[in-house]
């Protein structure tokens, strides 16, 4: 998983692949987000307050 | 001689369909059921043996728990936590009540932006923002470096408890925002009106009317992102682990993956100790959630809400609220992006003298490209699986007549109070305790995908059920009322209507499930890797 080999490697004290990493997921999440809102009308609360 | 035919066929079509629906909603529960509360049991177990599960024999014992409450080392770390918990805590609700209070309420330039813009920490991925705040505000990092050398002015040492809590605060900093704005848009703003047509400033007015009617949101929203300061691993993880600040989470985390002899069975204790306190926590919430409904000061739709008028400070508390913004989350996402394409991050040199792909080129390669495909390959069929199983899960437990439907709402919202390690622990030992499938899903991305999936479940139902509670029960009943099955009139007349909460099901688990990394740091094997 990602998340876990971003974990693995920063703790290693390598830092620029895991913000290349960091950077996939946060480009992949926006995009998502985006089309998911785009099509979908996706809110972020789902419509509900205390989500 | 129509309604003759009707009224004697639609009986006996029901009488038919009756066993098939009471099985599939049976089935639905024990599945939705099992698999959220199932891995627990085997926790409990594994907690009260004097030995792992993995090893032969074994007895009844309580001795995990002895010595677990004698070791010094976890009431340090429980220590830690509380004031790492309730920092973060009184952090977050204080600023996002504020918040919460400047865009619904006031006249403060560009609130409704603001408003948007406050919840990015929500849905960028936690630990790149944690990472990003390292590589510009940690020690050594650019913009520390840079105020530090050119305006010898101190910064804020994040590898601190009150640092770290200042980072885990405004990642859930949203949370409180949503819930004080929700409550706002909810109140009545007429409340405000006497006093400040009886000449109380702005302030007054805030702090005599507007605060108190906010208080049980605060208090519902403190109680959540205490539980989830409780369960947070990955900011201890990266900055109390190098300066030996011991939270819970870690002690667990290095206890059961690091150490030379792990001692499982005082893991599993710990574990159970966090899930008890978590409970706890969702229950207490629970509780809150009731006490805020009876603050709620409308009936029927809120009439038009008056603003507070912030006369002279205006300008100054959007340019506040301006530089949080960008200083919190705009700022550590574009050191990550920049520490993705130099060489080292560094004020002394330019970054166009260090620039490389070196860290792009490497990601094509070994056990990145790896973590990427099965990243996006669980992402993918998690976001479908769960969609599919919350859907039925909702229907069950709002559009049917099943003896235990009112438990799922609780179940499917409780994974969110739970800490990602303990979901991963107890499904390790589920795994481990049944034999053949459990291995194989032991071994594989799927039992990944499965502690995944539930990890995540609360989001899709989130989704999903406010949308089906505007649809209203008489198209069941049109649908019942002609002879129609509860599993026909749901996949001909629910189901469809829920279609946009089901596709933004699925998008919220793809995302949660890309950026979730808590389960599997504890669902390998226990010990050295």
């Amino acid at each position: 998983m990602i998340g876990t080999t971003m974990l693995d490697t920063f703790l290693q004290g390598i830092v620029g692949p895991v913000a290349s990493l960091a950077m996939v997921q946060v480009g992949v999440t926006v995009i998502v987000l985006a089309l998911g809102t785009f099509l979908f009308k996706i809110r972020v609360t789902g419509g509900h307050e205390d989500a | 001689m129509t309604t003759t035919t009707y009224e004697a066929a639609a009986p006996r079509r029901r009488s038919r369909s009756l066993p098939t629906a009471g099985t599939l909603q049976w089935l639905t529960w024990v599945v939705v059921v099992g698999l959220i509360l199932g891995p627990f049991i085997p926790l409990l177990y594994a907690s009260i043996r004097d030995r792992p599960l993995y090893e032969a024999g074994g007895a009844f014992s309580l001795g995990a728990y002895r010595d677990l409450l004698a070791d010094a080392a976890f009431w340090r770390a429980a220590a830690h936590t509380l004031e790492y918990a309730g920092l973060t805590t009184v952090l977050s609700v204080v600023a996002g009540g504020a918040l919460a209070i400047l865009v619904a309420r006031t006249d403060m330039p560009g609130r409704k932006i603001f408003g948007r813009l406050t919840l990015l920490p929500l849905l960028l991925p936690s630990l790149g923002l944690v990472l990003g705040w390292v590589v510009v505000w940690g020690p050594g990092g650019y913009l520390s470096s840079l105020i530090q050398s050119h305006l010898h002015l101190p910064t804020l040492d994040i590898n601190t408890i009150v640092g770290m809590s200042v980072i885990e605060s405004t990642r859930l900093l949203p949370g409180a925002v949503m819930t004080c704005e929700a409550a706002l848009a909810r109140a009545d703003s007429s409340h405000e009106d006497p006093a400040r047509s009886a000449g109380a400033p702005p302030l007054r007015v805030l702090r005599s009317v507007t605060i108190p009617m906010l208080r049980p949101a605060l208090l519902n929203s403190g109680t959540l992102i205490f539980t989830l300061a409780i369960a947070s691993l990955g900011i201890p993880l990266l900055l109390g682990t190098p300066h030996n600040i011991q939270f819970v989470s870690t002690y667990l985390y290095h206890q059961w993956t690091n150490a030379s002899t792990p001692d499982s069975p005082a893991v599993s204790a710990g574990a159970m100790v966090l899930l008890l306190v978590a409970t706890l926590l969702l229950l207490l919430r629970n509780r809150l959630l009731g006490a805020e409904a009876r603050y709620v000061s409308v009936a029927g739709k809120a009439g038009r809400t008056s603003m507070l008028r912030l006369r002279a400070w205006r300008w100054p508390l959007a340019a506040a609220v301006t530089l949080y913004i960008v200083f919190s989350t705009l700022v550590p996402v574009l050191g990550l992006a920049l520490m993705s394409f130099v060489a080292f991050l560094t004020p002394l040199i330019a970054p166009w003298h260090l620039f490389t792909w070196a860290n792009w080129q490497i990601l094509g390669t070994g056990v990145y490209l790896r973590s990427i495909e099965h990243s996006a390959l669980l992402a993918l069929v998690g976001g479908i699986v769960t969609t599919a199983v919350v859907a039925l899960g909702t229907l069950v437990a709002h559009r049917s007549q099943l003896p235990t439907r009112k438990s799922l709402p609780f179940v499917m919202l409780y994974p969110r109070a739970i800490p990602g390690l303990i979901i991963g622990i107890g499904f390790f030992w589920a795994y481990l305790l049944t034999g053949g499938a459990g291995d194989w899903l032991r071994g594989g991305i799927w039992g990944i995908l499965l502690a995944f999936c539930i990890r995540n479940l609360p989001f899709a139902y989130v989704v999903m059920y406010p949308t089906m509670a505007r649809i209203g029960d008489e198209l069941d009943r049109a649908g019942r009322s002609v002879g129609a099955s509860w599993w026909r009139t749901a996949r001909s007349i629910v189901l469809p209507l829920l279609k946009p909460a089901l596709f933004a099901s699925f998008v919220l688990m793809f995302v949660e499930i890309l950026n979730d990394y808590d389960p599997r740091c504890s669902s390998s094997v226990p010990g050295p890797k």
